[in-house]
């Protein structure tokens, strides 16, 4: 599994709890903790200054209770520690299963407050909803957005002429 | 044997005649019709009856805290972003998945809102009809950006072609308000390009 695949999914795991609106919570303390770095299966996971952003964001306007934070610690803890008793060297050796069983425990958290996730292994894309709307989407590559590219419907199109003048060259002589 | 060979020459002359008629009549639609190919395919991307097309209106912008009041929701349009020396002027929403970038310019859910004080990471396709002509832009050209809670201009001071992974050209801070924009390099590109080209603006006014 992909460091950044377990990242967001810890940050899906901090954001899938945030959205239940409560009274005044410690937003601060989440923050600090969110901002630290873990140690999973010796390789060191830290959230992104953009991943910040938007956890910022959220606590902007969704109000955390210190229940709710001490929930999300114990829930980011449960998933390093299940990473970590899997004794993979590397994020990159966990099986499929336990990539599932990790998306699993972040849907868990996820639900309680009526969100889930989405996940697309083939695009790397993490989708977020809630009440059937798309909060946030999160991709598992280390890349800036794709952005061009479009020549290929170009050439799909020179393609189809080049049948049809195939063809009508052929039939043409013919006659 | 002899027949078999005539019919392969044939054929063969057959394809050669269908490839130059081939190969001249793209050239010629792509002389005359170019730009309107593309400006087409934006159009018909834009027609949509889904709710990106949703524009947010109470957005608000708290200039004691640097921050928004009621962010707009993920994948709604919020503004405008205008290059007029490049004749840019295209719709600008909040998100940048792969459909909202059909559409418009995508600003990253990971960065700062016009106003906020930080980094704004937007991005968009380099299509005629697009951001295509982004390639264009000097140093000291403007960029504006028009939302419902403001109008914020941009002054261009750098650009630069980066890798698609070298996150750290288009850093993310707090400090002082910079616009980055991006577009696929290069040009034409067939398949998944793996560069950028940047331009960095800083706010003005």
């Amino acid at each position: 599994m992909k460091k950044k695949l377990l990242v967001f999914a810890l940050f899906v795991v901090l954001i899938s709890t945030l959205t239940v609106v409560n009274a005044a919570t410690p937003a601060e303390d989440l923050k600090a903790f969110a901002s630290q770095s873990f140690t999973v299966a010796g390789e060191t996971v830290k959230l992104s200054d953009a991943d910040l952003v938007k956890l910022d964001r959220f606590l902007e306007d969704n109000e955390v209770t210190a229940e709710q934070v001490e929930s999300i610690k114990a829930k980011v803890n449960e998933t390093v520690e299940y990473i970590n008793e899997t004794g993979v060297e590397s994020l990159a050796d966990l099986t499929t299963a336990q990539k599932q069983t990790v998306l699993a425990k972040a849907n868990e958290a996820a639900q309680v407050v009526g969100a889930t996730i989405s996940y697309d292994s083939a695009d790397g894309v993490i989708e977020i909803y809630k009440d059937g709307e798309l909060i946030e989407s999160l991709s598992t590559s280390n890349a800036l957005a794709q952005t061009g590219g479009q020549s290929a419907v170009y050439y799909v199109a020179i393609s189809v002429l080049a049948i049809i003048a195939v063809a009508s060259v052929i039939y043409i002589r013919k006659k | 044997m002899k027949a078999m060979k005539k019919s392969f020459k044939a054929t063969i002359s057959n394809l050669i005649v269908a490839l130059i008629y081939t190969v001249v009549i793209v050239l010629l639609i792509y002389v005359i019709f170019g730009n309107q190919i593309s400006v087409a395919m934006a159009l018909v991307n834009t027609i949509s009856i889904d709710k990106t097309q949703k524009v947010v209106e109470e957005t608000k912008l708290d200039l004691n805290n640097m921050k928004l009041i009621n962010y707009p929701e993920y994948g709604t349009q919020y503004g405008r972003l205008i290059i007029e020396s490049v004749d840019i002027d295209l719709p600008l929403y909040f998100g940048d998945t792969l459909s909202i970038l059909s559409k418009g310019i995508g600003h990253s859910s990971g960065s700062y809102f016009p106003g906020e004080g930080g980094s704004i990471l937007c991005a968009g396709h380099n299509y005629r009809g697009y951001i295509y002509d982004l390639y264009e832009t000097k140093n000291g050209d403007i960029i504006t950006i028009e939302t419902n809670y403001g109008t914020f201009n941009y002054e261009i001071y750098d650009s630069q072609i980066i890798k698609e992974t070298e996150l750290d050209k288009v850093p993310i801070q707090k400090e002082k308000e910079i616009l980055m924009l991006y577009t696929c390099y290069p040009l034409d590109a067939i398949g998944h390009p793996t560069e950028r080209f940047v331009v960095y603006a800083n706010l003005v006014e």
